[in-house]
């Protein structure tokens, strides 16, 4: 008799748990949510989706390159929830979108939702104008389709968000913000990767090795245990020429590693170096010691010319002295890797090297073991510091503006879950370059077509280069084999899965009364380094003025 | 004992069942359970009326009103533009609703309201132009400046002429859609708007602000024009922003930045033009039309700036860019810009949609070209060339693979990629070696008074040529061999 009580008891439970609010509704309140703990609902509470007709004005930077996949998202994305109208607006570039937004919290005048980076999120979220989205990932509310015109009609639509599948980096970057909230999800993320001219290392092959650093007979390096700096020096003792010129005849450069983004170099040292930065508090904590032997490190190597920055060449980037054979290797953004690409597009004569072999490996580290005491030197001075293995993670994230309603922030909500699914995120990986954001992406098996003729799933997207390394990159591929086309982007996947164990963000501030916000603070260590690459500042004066620059 | 308290629990259960229904009903179901016939409306036809007149009737009738645009056709004149289109939420016409719904109404988009550009004064005289600002001043040196027209080039970039300088400006905070390689919605619209604002002016001035060129070493300015001398000057970035022909592109730290901006908003909330309208000109379909491509080179002013699928053989390659051919012999060059593609081999044929016909300097391309839209078809053998005379150029020509004999090398220019030339005829045109191929005249061997024979597709380069001169006439001289392979020259003994 107890049993059948408790399973009356169950039952009733069940009907008011979920028979009671399984209602037609088509304005939600709000919020739409039981829980924001993060622990996670208990049960899923199911109701009807609503059925307001909903605009979402998304506002991004994409050109045409880009919108044409995302266009198709949005379709799809309008075909599973018929009444919801995404209206996606392109605002030029992301000093735009941010200005624009800025300028339209005072008045009210701001999108549903946006990309951006996380300074600009801190900026709203400090104006009072970004919604945490904490109020889904954690929410046990279930939606039926109830719409027989949708193609996903009867199916069940959880609003939580398995935050287990996405790269932990990411989520560390968007709930750095105040109370552990998720302001933005992680979406077109990019890291660094370093290209290097392997027609140059192939011809020192025996060299290398005698320097005791591993190297394939092709001139490829291990793509799973990245370069540490001293390795680096060693190189340069093989590879630089000792005029500063470019050597055809010997494969040496006059240059050896450029880093593009001299901001990315201070920071990212800076971590390896366990040197301290700033910290989401928007404490800056440049001046100390260790970024003082950190800063005179980095002066000497820019003298004996084994790191350099764009700004040498007057360029914004190091790619084009790359491809010129001026530079061995350069650091540069997984979004910009063909860049670094010498092709038949290019003025044949200024590429000194022709059309030579380029292979992408992990950023230079310190050390391959983390928290290791780590001695580099220069010359006769000796540089000792605790060594760290980190990497940049960069990109923009997406989130969604307090002032929607609430039907506009659900479906903005689901969208971002839309664009952000394994196979989505695999498919805008391989399409623009970008990384892919959930874990389950890097072993989706899911097929994507790419071209008419050529459709892949990201594992074997991934095996390409791997292919292509184990056969020391003999393969017997035809010319008109489409894995060429993929083959830079696929190599570059790969080193950012490589490296993902290690990516580290830049803590997000805004502007306050005593300091500026961590936009200017990282524009501001890039101008150190070029300062002190340009000797208009010696290592101590440059780090002076950085600091007064950034602390008031 | 145990039904007695099944029971009771039961009975509890449901009570809290529909109390806590009621708790979670949504506003929808509460005003339900008020409603009573005399509550009711039933919704006017509202055709042909505006926003104003579709607030105010449906606000008689006890409703509130939600109001969204319609940007599904194209609109063809100004009357069209804030009218109604239709309900939404699947109401219409007749539908009986409760007092209070707030009723969804699409309209058409909305007509432009100028509150900045042609009274900017008014708003902030400090951001008005006055003649002090600029007088006895030049551009480059100055960063203010009176200057002319030297070329037009597309909405939000000028050729300019400031006495015997002429160079390139980019305008600043704005970047209107693409017309000139690459075809967006909206862009020969805001192209053909800044050149008639620009013709109509009797002083145009331009004033730098922060950066003086941007990356490709264009002038950055804000273009001030005037229509007579007693007249205000007006911003032409701010009037394109206003009048959405285009986005405002903030330049961080500009006294315009806040104006812009809030021009910007209120011309995206119109939905017209860039913001969303459907521009009468762009073809908006994913591939295009399909047609060969004699028939795209006898017609191709008709389809310039819209969408066509070419089949062809690759006949030679430059950099990542073809040129096509098709089995009568016509050709077309198809622009591949940074889109490298392994099946584009000399010898493959191949299928490409979504490609848009454009000028650059006078040559006819495709441009826009996707690894999407590519398909490879079963070869049909390499191209071979046409043998022709200088007499047999012409447009249609354009693209193909030909031969030209007996030519006398008569000079080159310095970087040795330019081989001028004329046939015994005392015609002179140029043999263009393109830098992608790495050959120069030197690595060939060629030199002044030598006789030659060049294979190569025919191609046109003027630098003066305007798309928008209808008269345009092609002129044989200006008709270029591009030599693409060492083999393709001959040198004659």
């Amino acid at each position: 008799m107890k049993k059948i009580l408790i399973s009356v008891l169950t039952l009733l439970a069940v009907f008011v748990l979920t028979g009671c609010v399984k209602m037609a509704t088509t304005t939600t309140t709000e919020p739409i949510t039981t829980t924001t703990t993060g622990e996670g609902p208990v049960s899923k509470i199911v109701m009807d989706i609503p059925d307001e007709e909903v605009t979402i004005l998304f506002w991004h930077i994409y050109g045409a390159g880009k919108t044409a996949l995302l266009d198709k998202l949005i379709d799809e994305f309008e075909a599973m929830y018929p009444n919801v109208t995404i209206e996606s607006q392109s605002q030029s570039d992301y000093n735009t979108l941010r200005e624009k937004i800025n300028t339209g919290i005072g008045v009210g005048q701001v999108p549903t939702m946006a990309l951006g980076y996380p300074d600009h999120f801190a900026g709203y979220i400090q104006a009072g104008a970004a919604y945490s989205l904490n109020n889904f990932i954690y929410s046990n509310i279930q939606y039926e389709i109830t719409d027989s015109t949708s193609t996903i009609f009867g199916d069940l639509v959880d609003v939580s968000l398995d935050l287990e599948d996405f790269v932990p980096g990411y989520l560390a970057e968007n709930n750095q913000y105040v109370g552990g909230q998720y302001y933005s999800m992680p979406y077109s993320k990019s890291t660094e990767t370093m290209a290097i001219n392997r027609t140059i290392v192939k011809n020192h092959v025996a060299a290398i090795r005698a320097a005791g650093i591993e190297v394939s007979d092709e001139g490829f390096f291990s793509h799973t245990t990245p370069l540490t700096f001293s390795q680096i020096q060693t190189l340069g003792t093989i590879l630089l020429n000792s005029t500063g010129t470019t050597d055809v005849a010997n494969f040496k450069c006059g240059y050896l590693l450029n880093y593009d983004s001299s901001g990315n170099m201070f920071i990212n040292m800076s971590r390896q170096w366990s040197a301290p930065y700033t910290n989401s508090a928007g404490d800056i904590l440049i001046n100390n010691n260790t970024t003082k032997s950190m800063l005179a490190y980095i002066n000497a190597m820019f003298n004996d010319r084994t790191f350099v920055l764009p700004v040498k060449f007057g360029q914004s980037y190091g790619s084009t002295n790359f491809k010129y054979g001026d530079i061995c290797m350069t650091v540069g953004s997984t979004a910009g890797v063909l860049y670094n690409i010498p092709s038949a597009t290019d003025v044949q004569t200024n590429l000194k090297f022709g059309i030579f072999d380029v292979d992408f490996l992990q950023v230079p580290q310190p050390t391959t073991t983390a928290g290791q005491a780590v001695q580099l030197s220069a010359g006769s001075t000796n540089y000792n510091f605790t060594g760290q293995l980190s990497s940049v993670q960069q990109g923009p994230n997406i989130g969604i503006f307090k002032k929607a309603s609430a039907n506009e922030k659900l479906f903005a909500w689901l969208f971002i879950k839309y664009l952000t699914t394994a196979e989505n995120t695999a498919l805008w990986a391989m399409d623009t370059g970008y990384l892919p954001v959930r874990l389950s992406a890097y072993t989706s098996d899911v097929t994507i077509k790419l071209t008419p003729t050529f459709s892949t799933t990201y594992v074997n997207f991934l095996k390409i280069a791997t292919d292509y390394w184990t056969a020391d990159g003999q393969v017997d591929w035809a010319d008109t084999d489409e894995r060429w086309d993929y083959l830079h982007s696929s190599m570059v996947a790969n080193i950012a899965k490589n490296q993902a164990l290690y990516y580290q963000y830049d803590p997000a501030f805004p502007a306050g009364s005593s300091s500026a916000g961590s936009a200017t603070v990282r524009v501001e260590a890039g101008y150190c380094l070029e300062n002190i690459y340009n000797k208009t500042k010696t290592p101590e004066t440059a780090l002076s003025f950085f600091l007064n620059q950034v602390d008031w | 004992m145990f039904k007695k308290s099944s029971l009771l629990i039961l009975a509890l259960f449901m009570l809290f069942g529909i109390f806590g229904c009621k708790e979670t009903t949504s506003t929808t179901t509460q005003t339900t359970t008020e409603i009573t016939t005399d509550s009711m409306v039933s919704l006017p036809d509202l055709t042909g009326a505006n926003r104003e007149t579709i607030t105010s009737t449906l606000e008689n009738l006890g409703l509130t009103v939600k109001y969204y645009i319609d940007v599904s056709i194209v609109y063809e004149s100004e009357s069209e533009y804030d009218k109604f289109v239709r309900y939404g939420s699947g109401m219409v016409t007749g539908t009986e609703v409760a007092i209070g719904t707030e009723v969804r109404v699409y309209t058409t988009p909305l007509n432009i309201d100028v509150l900045y550009f042609d009274s900017l004064s008014e708003y902030d005289a400090t951001l008005q132009l006055e003649e002090a600002d600029y007088l006895g001043k030049e551009f480059i040196a100055d960063g203010y400046g009176v200057v002319t027209v030297e070329k037009y080039v597309d909405g939000d970039t000028t050729w300019f002429r400031s006495g015997s300088q002429t160079f390139s400006v980019r305008y600043l905070g704005i970047d209107t859609p693409e017309s000139t390689a690459l075809y967006e919605p909206w862009g020969k619209a805001a192209a053909k708007y800044t050149e008639a604002k620009l013709r109509s002016a009797e002083t145009i001035v331009l004033q730098a602000e922060g950066e003086r060129q941007d990356g490709n070493g264009r002038y950055l300015a804000w273009i001030w024009y005037r229509t007579s001398n007693t007249s205000e000057f007006i911003l032409l970035n701010l009037e394109l922003v206003e009048l959405a022909y285009s986005k405002n592109k903030v330049s961080v730290g500009s006294a315009y930045t806040t104006v812009l901006t809030l021009a910007d908003w209120n011309a995206s909330m119109t939905k017209r033009r860039v913001w969303g309208e459907l521009d009468p000109n762009y073809d908006y379909s994913k591939e295009g039309t399909q047609m060969s491509i004699q028939y795209l080179m006898e017609n191709f002013d008709e389809y310039v700036g819209l969408k066509v699928v070419v089949t062809g053989t690759i006949s030679r390659k430059i950099g990542n860019s073809v040129f096509l051919q098709d089995e009568n012999g016509y050709g077309v060059y198809m622009y591949g810009g940074f889109t490298t593609s392994a099946q584009l081999q000399v010898g493959a044929n191949v299928t490409i949609g979504a490609l848009t016909p454009t000028y650059y300097s006078g040559s006819p391309q495709l441009s826009n070209f996707s690894k999407t839209n590519l398909t490879v078809n079963e070869s049909t053998g390499p191209v071979e060339p046409i043998i022709i005379t200088y007499n047999d150029f012409s447009f249609t020509r354009i693209g193909s693979l030909v031969t030209l004999e007996n030519l006398l090398i008569t000079g080159m220019n310095s970087a040795k990629t330019s081989v001028y030339v004329k046939d015994a005829q005392n015609n002179s045109f140029t043999v263009r070696i393109d830098d992608s191929t790495g050959m120069t005249a030197d690595t060939l061997g060629l030199t002044i008074g030598e006789m030659i024979t060049v294979t190569g597709p025919l191609s046109y380069y003027d630098y003066d040529f305007d798309s928008s001169n209808e008269s345009y006439v092609y002129l044989n001289s200006k008709y270029q061999l591009m030599l693409t392979l060492e083999n393709d020259i001959t040198i004659l003994e």
